[in-house]
């Protein structure tokens, strides 16, 4: 069955924070990259907090994920820290892990490109997501505002290899030496390290053990 | 302005002028891999890539980049893989000795080249339940940065990296690198003042609202490189930014920005690939 793909980008943040100028590109450039079926990619105001939360968890319960991010195999974010919206008028503006649970639905790889989104204990952070989800690629330190990080990791990904690999090599290719990357898999019941894009299927892992990974770009 | 800026109280290596370093095209060719491939003793068939040719086994891979004179090698990758075993060896120093050695055994030295950090690599796993998480050192990775002109080389286009595994071998290398042409020409640096005026008129703070703060922890000045796959005209002179936005809604968002640093003509602009889409959002002063 043929993989779904889903973008969400910010550059204009309305004075919540500094805007950034790359992010359409560096989203769409994975977009339209990545082999798959393009399902969604919203951009500034249309990208949404409440897309990638679980209907009926935190205060607001505004949560749509099922409609948007968990109903993609692999969701890409782009913009500020963790997971910062430019408008919160929908829910807060940010997507916070207490809020999302990814793989319920169809989800199985959240790509988190943006400052600090596994910045310490990526595993307590970011576990109570893994609700189907393999795999989660990010950053422990700041990264700059590139344009075509996403392009590279598609490319990679398109290659046939391991998705850890990808992401480390597109991360290497777009940051220098001080900046760490950072991916998160599962290790039990199902190892999804050796997992690759062009894999036929990807079910999803119920209960999993975690493994967070960081290194030097 | 209604965002308040804090600059440093100096931009590190800051100098009035700077030489140019072009960056001549490279022309692509297989027998470089080849060659390559001689030296990290593997064999195989060389796939191009689009970006790069590659040499790909069931253990390692080789890539050449075309558009730069930039190289990657990963080894006994499932065995990098297969288990999170603690790291032996985590004397730095010691870590750098084994680098340097490799580096010398594979004719990847440079000159140019010199030590700057070790990164320690790092497993976290998850307990079951509300286990605790066991973290460990798993790799290192042993990080060189390259110097022209007595000024850094920023961004990812100039660095070379050596991974050590668990049991002290080395897993990995590349040495990403474009070889310069220094030109008769060089360029005065904008002043320090200009340097911080047009910063703060980036567009990117122009809808920051009153009481937002914007704090630059860190200036320096060196030659900003572009990645390894793009082709790049000249080494381009750039002030680094690093620091912080606060705002009322969201506490902290870091920033890393590079600020040109001398004026161009719009035909420079050009042929130094000052347009490309990697420098979109780099402010500069005309």
């Amino acid at each position: 069955m043929p993989k779904r793909i889903g973008v969400e980008w910010v550059n204009n943040y309305h004075g919540r924070a500094d805007d950034l100028k790359n992010n359409d590109n560096n989203a769409e450039g994975f977009y339209n990259k990545l082999s798959g079926v393009k399902i969604f990619d919203y951009g500034d105001d249309s990208a949404w907090d409440t897309d990638f939360e679980q209907s009926g968890t935190g205060t607001p319960s505004s949560g749509s994920d099922t409609a948007y991010a968990d109903n993609v195999d692999i969701v890409f974010f782009s913009g500020h820290g963790w997971i910062s919206f430019g408008v919160a008028n929908h829910d807060n503006g940010t997507a916070a892990p207490s809020e999302m649970a990814l793989g319920n639905g169809r989800c199985r790889y959240l790509v988190v490109d943006s400052c600090e989104s596994m910045s310490d204990a990526g595993t307590s952070r970011w576990k109570p997501i893994f609700k189907g989800l393999r795999a989660m690629f990010g950053f422990r330190t700041n990264t700059s505002d590139s344009g075509d990080r996403g392009e590279k990791f598609a490319k990679y990904l398109n290659a046939g290899h391991w998705m850890d690999d990808a992401w480390k090599w597109a991360c290497q290719e777009t940051e220098d030496g001080s900046c760490q990357w950072g991916y998160i898999h599962t290790a039990t019941p199902t190892n999804s390290w050796f997992d690759k894009w062009t894999d036929p299927t990807n079910p999803a892992v119920s209960n999993p053990t975690l493994c967070f990974h960081s290194g030097s770009c | 302005m209604p965002a308040t800026f804090r600059f440093p109280k100096a931009i590190e290596g800051y100098v009035e002028q700077v030489p140019m370093f072009l960056t001549p095209i490279r022309q692509p060719d297989p027998k470089q891999v080849q060659v390559l491939a001689k030296v990290f003793k593997v064999e195989g068939e060389v796939v191009d890539e689009g970006a790069m040719y590659s040499i790909r086994g069931k253990d390692f891979i080789l890539h050449q980049f075309h558009a730069s004179d930039s190289m990657r090698w990963v080894s006994r990758m499932h065995e990098a893989k297969s288990d999170t075993k603690a790291l032996k060896i985590t004397n730095p120093k010691e870590l750098q000795a084994i680098a340097d050695r490799f580096l010398a055994a594979q004719k990847l030295s440079d000159q140019r080249a010199s030590f700057s950090q070790v990164v320690f690599g790092q497993a976290e796993i998850s307990g079951a339940g509300a286990e605790k998480p066991r973290t460990m050192n798993t790799c290192a990775y042993v990080n060189y940065t390259y110097l022209l002109a007595g000024l850094p080389l920023l961004g990812p286009g100039a660095k070379i990296q050596v991974v050590i595994g668990y049991d002290g071998q080395v897993i990995g290398c590349y040495r990403f690198w474009r070889e310069v042409k220094k030109g008769r020409l060089t360029k005065k640096t904008l002043p320090v003042l200009d340097v911080q005026k047009a910063f703060q008129e980036c567009p990117n703070f122009a809808q920051l609202k009153t009481g937002s703060r914007v704090i630059v922890e860190r200036a320096r000045q060196g030659y900003l490189t572009l990645p390894p796959s793009d082709f790049q005209g000249a080494l381009i002179p750039v002030i680094e930014l690093r620091g912080f936005v606060s705002t009322r809604a969201i506490e902290r968002t870091s920033f890393i920005r590079y600020l040109v640093a001398i004026d161009y003509t719009d035909e420079e602009l050009k042929r130094y690939s000052v347009f490309n889409k990697h420098f979109r959002g780099t402010c500069r002063v005309i």
